[in-house]
């Protein structure tokens, strides 16, 4: 028996990485970086690299292969020395999270910018023909990671709940009149056949094919779940269809942050025995205060809904949206109360709130490292 | 047919890339102006002989934040979703409820630094009480109202103007009998100022539940989301002599509408509403889309209307 530890997804790009493809020059700083967290984190072929950086601009094709193949290589070997049981590359191949996706699927077309806050904006894509796919998308990345971590490798894939809530539909809505009488009715069951067209021809294929190459552990992204409230039986039906025959053949996660989590319940407990995992982030909503009490811990009040289920509970227990590096003690009491709740620490497994994306690479690693230590104090004050 | 524009309008991908060179220190200010400009008056441009003319509203970072530039000692907090969508809103935070004078925000926010002047036919949004509320701490519903009416009092100085109130809070979630007296009293408030028209606008969610309390609102027009609410459920009670803002320009999605689809929607609602207190207009916000596709979507019904 043993606390399970692992990341959620992103992690932030190194100046490297982003400035050889965005074709900006690099600085002595940016070079200095690279070398200064190959030496920490033990990468004997960093020379190679830093070779490559030297270069400073103009990279060929070829060279930026090589970049990103370092870039991969670090941000798993940060994982691996922070002392996380499964391991990413914190996306290091990817645009983003929706871009990344629709580009790799046939039926949609971008459409220009969006605000999504203040001054920030970001690309939404349309759907206009029937969505399939072009080729399975992570399968590449996986292996490249499998080949290079010395840890398991859990792959994020964005659901198709949330792909087709942050896209427009041209397609399954093409026929409704505005003002018609059963408006509302034809808006769901369009909203339905796009749900469903996405997750039977897209994303089971991508999950299928992962598995097929080998994937031990999959954590399906749904920010998007508890976005429209009547729609929480179609997000359930989505992850149904998503993962269909897989079910059981691999380890399953979902992940969703900053929602209001009790819009899940009930209808979410149709997926046990279907989702392992179920993680949500509590940190964010928690006090840093050390302590067991619920009102120390009252980020974590949803954790009672899970009591007598079988899902394993995901437990964000790191902010993702500020520097404050958590003590280990506060880690530790965090997946004390949960184990207080729960009961079962088989059925816990520890991991920041969100990836880390917004964190510099020094402040997430201190997290991290944090986070582990927490979940050893934790372990040995439970005696487990 | 007559067309309306509401909300804010979306920037054109020139102007939200400026935006980001400017924050990252890249463009002076004066830059960023011209392609605010430039955006302005393209807007401009496609409101050829309307009644109203809608500024776009582009200096507004959402709808609320330039009110707080209207009270003393307001704090700026952090996200909050926008009702059901993928848009986001800053709290605002108020520390305590002392209303100060602030040119700025009629000149720069309302008419874009000269760009408009008072006496044209302009168009603006503002959001209604129960809207604001939900995106403001430490306010009571009448000290919105006051805040409100401090404003709308300057613009009866400028005359000729409709001010459309967005409410989506109508289906999302029950307003009691205190905040619908407070409403009451809002518009007997509103009903003092000759010089404008008010219509109340409402959207993203079925609101025929509530729609004996929006027309018992002595609004002079009222706008529906049409593509969330049944036509003849919510005109078969249509107050008469009102002007009725339809919302069958659909924001959130890029098709194109079809033109029989229009005409058929104006023609069974002549039915209930005179045909010249009819204005075809957006559902939803209109910067729920990329600048492009709204500009087609506009340009589209004007050349229906030819």
């Amino acid at each position: 028996m043993k606390i399970l530890t692992h990341e959620i997804g992103s992690l932030a790009k190194p100046s490297f990485r982003v400035k050889a493809f965005r074709k900006i020059k690099l600085t002595d700083s940016d070079i200095e970086e690279a070398e200064k967290w190959g030496h920490f984190l033990e990468i004997d072929e960093r020379k190679e690299l830093i070779d490559i950086l030297s270069k400073r601009e103009n990279f060929t094709e070829e060279e930026k292969e090589k970049i990103l193949h370092f870039s991969s290589l670090y941000a798993i070997r940060l994982l691996e020395k922070a002392g996380l049981d499964l391991v990413y590359d914190g996306e290091q191949h990817r645009v983003e999270m929706y871009e990344y996706p629709v580009k790799h699927i046939r039926g949609f077309e971008f459409k220009g910018h969006v605000r999504s806050f203040d001054n920030k904006y970001y690309r939404k894509a349309s759907c206009v023909s029937i969505p399939t796919l072009v080729s399975p998308y992570h399968d590449e990345e996986f292996e490249r990671i499998k080949n290079l971590a010395k840890k398991p490798v859990k792959i994020p894939v964005t659901g198709a709940y949330t792909i087709v809530d942050w896209s427009y539909d041209e397609y399954f809505l093409r026929n409704i009149k505005p003002g018609e009488g059963d408006i509302r009715e034809k808006r769901k069951k369009a909203r339905k056949d796009f749900l469903l067209s996405i997750a039977k021809n897209c994303i089971y294929p991508v999950l299928k094919s992962l598995y097929e190459k080998g994937a031990k552990y999959l954590q399906i992204d749904e920010p998007a779940a508890t976005t429209k409230r009547d729609e929480i039986d179609l997000f359930v039906l989505t992850m149904k269809e998503s993962i269909g025959d897989l079910k059981g053949k691999v380890f399953f996660g979902t992940h969703i942050c900053f929602s209001d989590y009790s819009l899940l319940f009930p209808k979410i407990l149709e997926l046990e025995g279907i989702l392992n995992e179920v993680h949500f982030e509590y940190a964010n909503r928690d006090t840093r205060e050390i302590g067991i009490n619920p009102e120390k811990r009252k980020g974590y009040e949803i954790l009672k809904e899970f009591k007598n289920t079988k899902f394993i509970v995901g437990l964000g227990t790191i902010d993702v949206h500020t520097d404050f590096v958590e003590p280990p003690e506060l880690i530790r009491d965090r997946i004390l109360y949960a184990l207080d709740i729960i009961k079962d620490p088989d059925r816990i497994y520890v991991a920041p709130d969100c990836g880390l994306r917004t964190r510099s690479w020094d402040i997430a690693f201190k997290k991290l490292r944090n986070m582990v230590e927490g979940k050893y104090l934790a372990e040995k004050e439970a005696r487990i | 047919m007559k067309i309306i524009l509401h909300g804010n309008y979306p920037r054109s991908e020139k102007l939200v890339e400026a935006t980001r060179d400017f924050e990252r220190g890249r463009i002076k200010e004066e830059e960023l102006k011209k392609f605010f400009k430039e955006d302005i008056l393209n807007l401009i441009k496609l409101q050829k002989n309307w009644d109203y003319i809608f500024t776009g509203q582009f200096y507004f970072q959402d709808l609320l934040r330039p009110f707080s530039e209207l009270v003393y000692e307001v704090e700026i907090d952090g996200l909050k979703r926008f009702y059901e969508t993928n848009f986001f809103m800053r709290k605002l935070i108020f520390k305590k409820f002392e209303i100060k004078e602030n040119k700025k925000f009629f000149e720069h926010y309302l008419l874009c630094d000269g760009l408009f002047n008072k006496k044209e036919n302009l168009t603006f949004t503002f959001p209604f009480l129960f809207f604001f509320q939900e995106f403001s701490e430490n306010i009571k519903l009448k000290e919105i109202g006051e805040l409100l009416l401090k404003v709308i009092k300057e613009l009866n100085e400028w005359g000729n103007k409709l001010l459309i109130f967005y409410e989506p809070t109508f289906g999302f979630k029950n307003i009691n009998e205190e905040e619908k007296e407070i409403s009451l009293w809002f518009l007997k408030e509103l009903k003092k100022f000759k010089n404008l028209k008010f219509a109340l606008h409402s959207f993203f969610f079925d609101v025929s539940n509530d729609l004996d309390f929006i027309f018992s609102l002595d609004f002079d027009g009222y706008g529906f989301d049409f593509y969330n609410n049944s036509r003849d459920f919510i005109l078969k009670n249509f107050p008469e002599n009102k002007l009725l803002l339809a919302g069958i320009i659909n924001t959130d999605s890029t098709l194109i509408e079809k033109e029989e689809f229009i005409e058929e929607f104006i023609e069974k609602s002549i039915n209930y509403v005179k045909e010249e207190n009819i204005y075809v207009t957006t559902n939803w916000s209109p910067e729920f889309l990329p600048r492009e596709i709204m500009d087609k979507k506009i340009k589209n019904l004007i050349k229906g209307e030819n």
